[in-house]
């Protein structure tokens, strides 16, 4: 039953990656919209992504992109995506909990569209 | 628990779940959370949208490109998040605010603010800045406000008036929830009718504001919000007492009926004892008297159908006694006895109604309404002023967006009927020596449009059309304003456009009775005043270290097609009060606030007034505008609820009334002084809803010695009290406390 869940997500991801190609048996690389506004979001979100599996991560503040490398046997794209909606975050799949989101620093309320506005 | 409700959701409908928001939405009063049925959630931008349903739950398909959600519920403050995420939980807790206008956001309060998102420059001023400058009415809650000034109109009545864009208070729109308050009758007292603690916020604007709120601002618009039914505390409490004998007590109720329904208790006394006379020229320093007010206000919501209203009624009751100190403290004064009397009564009822239609978030209809009641009976000396007025209020307005929120427009119709008496006797004639009764039936129509492409830039054109029956002709009134952020730290502005009003010659000039001058009425035509204003301005904001600097200049300019001008200078003895053309106004402001530190806050003014008046002897400057003014406030707050507020405040030179044909005696200068004054407030807050405060005006005990010409002999020519450019009353210190019941935890 855990596993039916993730088809759908996985479906979505599948659909939705612009850049989506398995380099190599072994190693997947790919790219994951993370919302964020700052220097103190990249360390969170980049050190949240850095899970058992992950072997390059790194997240561009102004296009939001997170390039990912990592391992299709040992983690999966909805694992990374949950791991750093539970760190506060916001992907493209899904969102992150009230309560994580609410942990972070004031400055990196990236739903706030005044914070926004101070880091443009 | 997180991904069982995941499996559920996916494994319920998978199509839906894969690209779909869900959420919650509370309202937020008094510290607890609610869900609110029938609010507005939309993607920015888009016409998708939704509305919560009766356990404040939603779900909306993501739509691509779109990333701001907004929620937005009548009564409260509309409240966006970016959201990137195709499906997933986003909750919003909204705070009460604005009042049934969907359309305008309001934004960050901050104590005084620029609202940058609008189109036409305006300061939203709330409850924290009020409480810096805790005396006692209206007039005086600009006292951190360099855009408007408040001064004496002369040494008797104790009026104050406001001053914006070099011109009086009667040149701006001055409403109560968007209602038309201080107009007719009411233009002179309507400020002192607004006592400071019913007033929950004030919206300030400057220059020509929406054609929605009718064809009479000039120089702007002061739109003051009292506290309601949802956002009032159970029990709040403010008393205060000054060393001029003045003391007064407001309180503040509101209660829940049931889930739709609620209503608050408004009540205002306030009393002035004993006659003060600081610099013994036998008169009155300010008047004796009372005021009462009341008011009760009803709230209603019909959860989730989208309509929404409130209705009221207000009572007020004013009574002044000035002049000669003898007047004042004899139950039976000699005729020979100079005093003034001032009687005043208001009773008014008003409400407005709202809806919002399901599936269209954008699209409402409200309708406003208003009946009021007000007379005044007035003695100054020998003469004696009667002015009545009976007014009906209504407009509607229907508001949507075509197509997408860049297009968004305002329409609807008003109507306006007055019957004013404004009249003027003497004791010895039986004749009046002014009477004006007119009926004057108004009915108008607008159209706004707003365009707003990008959040940075935002256009609103409206025009409207009023019938005037008193002057039987149809007057067309378009404005324009325009906005332009160039960076999110610098933001233009420009607009412009026509004001009318109907002046009331004797009402609004009852000042001028408070001297022996003759009234003079041959050259007054039967018009409306007609004005038309420009105005443009720069907020620039530069981050020093982790704080921000805000500058902001503006420049306005008025020019009178048509200006009802009290001329005192042709003859000492005789006021003319004249119709003519070409009065105008430059006003140029420059404003500087920063934090200097943590929690001191600075802020430096410096306002330059060029106002002239065509006289019965050409173009001259205006009386008692001073050309430069400044000023300096610094407030600050610690961490244990401490405020501390000073204010120091230079007044330039101002002009006074021509005297050179005056025996030498009774000769003034041309113009007054330029003068300093200084202000300064603690506050002091507790755990338990307690605040306390003491402070104290005119610290520097600053005082104008001699205010009247001729105090001796009031029944005698020459006697004039329009000179009144400073302080009267020197230092007046004053106590007083808020409180407010703490909510019950449950």
């Amino acid at each position: 039953m855990k596993t039916l869940y993730k088809i759908p997500l996985f479906l979505i991801g599948l659909l939705a990656f612009s850049t989506f190609h398995a380099q190599a048996q072994t190693e997947t690389d790919t790219t994951l919209i993370v919302n964020g506004v700052c220097h103190m979001c990249k360390m969170t979100i980049e050190n949240a992504a850095e899970i058992k599996g992950v072997s390059q991560v790194e997240w561009d503040v102004d296009s939001k992109v997170l390039a990912l490398v990592y391992n299709p046997e040992i983690t999966s794209l909805e694992a990374i995506s949950q791991a750093i909606n539970n760190s506060g975050y916001d992907t493209e799949i899904d969102t992150a909990p009230e309560e994580a989101y609410q942990s972070l620093h004031k400055c990196c309320h990236y739903r706030d569209p005044e914070v926004v506005k101070e880091h443009q | 628990m997180k991904i069982l409700r995941l499996l559920l959701i996916t494994a319920g409908c998978p199509l839906l779940a894969w690209s779909q928001i869900t959420g919650t939405v509370n309202g937020l009063d008094n510290g607890k959370t609610f869900p609110l049925a029938g609010a507005n959630v939309f993607w920015d931008g888009t016409e998708t949208g939704t509305t919560t349903d009766q356990d404040g739950k939603y779900e909306l398909p993501k739509v691509n490109g779109h990333n701001t959600l907004t929620v937005s519920f009548v009564g409260y403050q509309t409240q966006s998040k970016i959201v990137i995420s195709r499906k997933g939980t986003m909750d919003f807790t909204l705070k009460p605010g604005v009042e049934l206008e969907g359309a305008e956001v309001v934004g960050k309060v901050d104590a005084t603010k620029v609202d940058v998102t609008k189109a036409n420059l305006s300061y939203k001023i709330d409850d924290k800045e009020l409480r810096k400058a805790a005396c006692c009415n209206l007039s005086e809650s600009f006292e951190t406000n360099a855009s408007v000034d408040v001064s004496f109109t002369d040494a008797v009545t104790g009026t104050r008036q406001i001053e914006m864009l070099g011109l009086a208070g009667k040149y701006a729109l001055i409403q109560r929830e968007n209602i038309p308050f201080a107009r007719g009758l009411n233009a002179n007292t309507g400020l002192t009718y607004i006592p400071g603690p019913f007033v929950e916020s004030i919206q300030l604007t400057k220059g020509l504001s929406s054609v929605l709120n009718g064809y009479e601002s000039i120089t702007g618009q002061i739109n003051v919000e009292f506290y309601k039914p949802e956002t009032a505390p159970k029990l709040y409490v403010n008393a205060f007492a000054n060393q001029g004998s003045r003391a007064e007590l407001n309180v503040l109720s509101a209660l829940p009926v049931n889930d739709r329904l609620s209503t608050a208790v408004l009540a205002h006394a306030s009393n002035i004892g004993i006659p003060q006379d600081v610099n013994n020229d036998g008169f009155a320093d300010m008047p004796t008297g009372s005021q009462l007010n009341f008011m009760n206000r009803w709230h209603f919501e019909n959860n989730g159908d989208g309509w929404e209203g409130q209705i009221g009624i207000s009572a007020i009751q004013s009574r002044k006694v000035s002049g000669q100190i003898d007047y004042i403290e004899s139950d039976a004064p000699a005729d020979s006895l100079w005093g003034y009397e001032s009687e005043g009564r208001r009773v008014e009822l008003f409400g407005k109604t709202g809806y919002i239609f399901e599936n269209h978030p954008f699209r409402s209809f409200g309708i406003i309404y208003d009946l009021s009641y007000q007379d005044h009976n007035g003695r100054f000396g020998r003469r004696f002023h009667y002015g009545e007025q009976q007014s009906a209020y209504l407009n509607t307005i229907f508001q949507d967006i075509i197509g997408t929120t860049a297009h968004e427009y305002r329409t609807g119709f008003s109507f306006q009927i007055d019957r004013v008496t404004d009249r003027l006797s003497t004791q010895n004639l039986e004749e009046p020596l002014y009477n004006m009764e007119r009926t004057e039936a108004v009915p108008g129509a607008y159209f706004e449009y707003a365009f707003e492409p990008s959040p940075r830039f935002t256009l609103v054109a409206g025009i409207r059309s009023d019938y005037n029956s008193y002057f039987e002709e149809l007057y067309v009134t378009p404005r324009l304003n325009v906005r332009y952020s160039v960076s999110d730290n610098t933001t233009f502005r420009l607009g412009g456009g026509r004001g009318q009003r109907t002046a009331n010659v004797m009402i609004e000039n009852l000042n001028l009775l408070a001297s022996s001058r003759i009234m003079n009425f041959q050259a007054l035509a039967i018009l409306p005043e007609v004005a038309w204003n420009t105005g443009a301005s720069i907020v620039q904001d530069v981050n020093i270290g982790n704080r921000k600097m805000s500058f902001t200049v503006d420049a306005f300019y008025t020019w009178f097609d048509n200006k009802v001008v009290a001329d005192m200078d042709l003859d000492p003895n005789t006021a003319y009060l004249i119709s003519s053309r070409g009065s105008r106004s430059l006003s140029l402001l420059a404003q500087v606030d920063y934090e200097i530190v943590k929690n001191l806050d600075i802020r430096l003014a410096y306002k330059y007034l060029d106002a002239q008046d065509q006289f019965l002897g050409g173009l001259r400057q205006s009386y008692l505008i001073p050309r430069h003014r400044a000023f300096v406030n610094l407030a600050y707050q610690t961490a244990k609820q401490w405020k501390f507020d000073a204010t120091l405040n230079w007044f330039g030179a101002k002009r006074l009334p021509i005297t050179e044909s005056s025996p030498q005696q009774f000769q003034r200068e041309s113009e007054s002084p330029g003068f300093f004054t200084v202000n300064s407030q603690v506050n002091k807050a507790f755990k338990n809803g307690l605040e306390v405060f003491v402070g104290v005006d005119n610290l520097l005990n600053f005082r104008q010695d001699d205010p009247i010409i001729n105090a001796d002999n009031p029944y005698a020519p020459y006697f004039d009290t329009n000179f009144t450019w400073g302080p009267i009353f020197g230092r007046n210190i004053y106590v007083g406390l808020y409180y407010t019941l703490p909510d019950k935890k449950e």
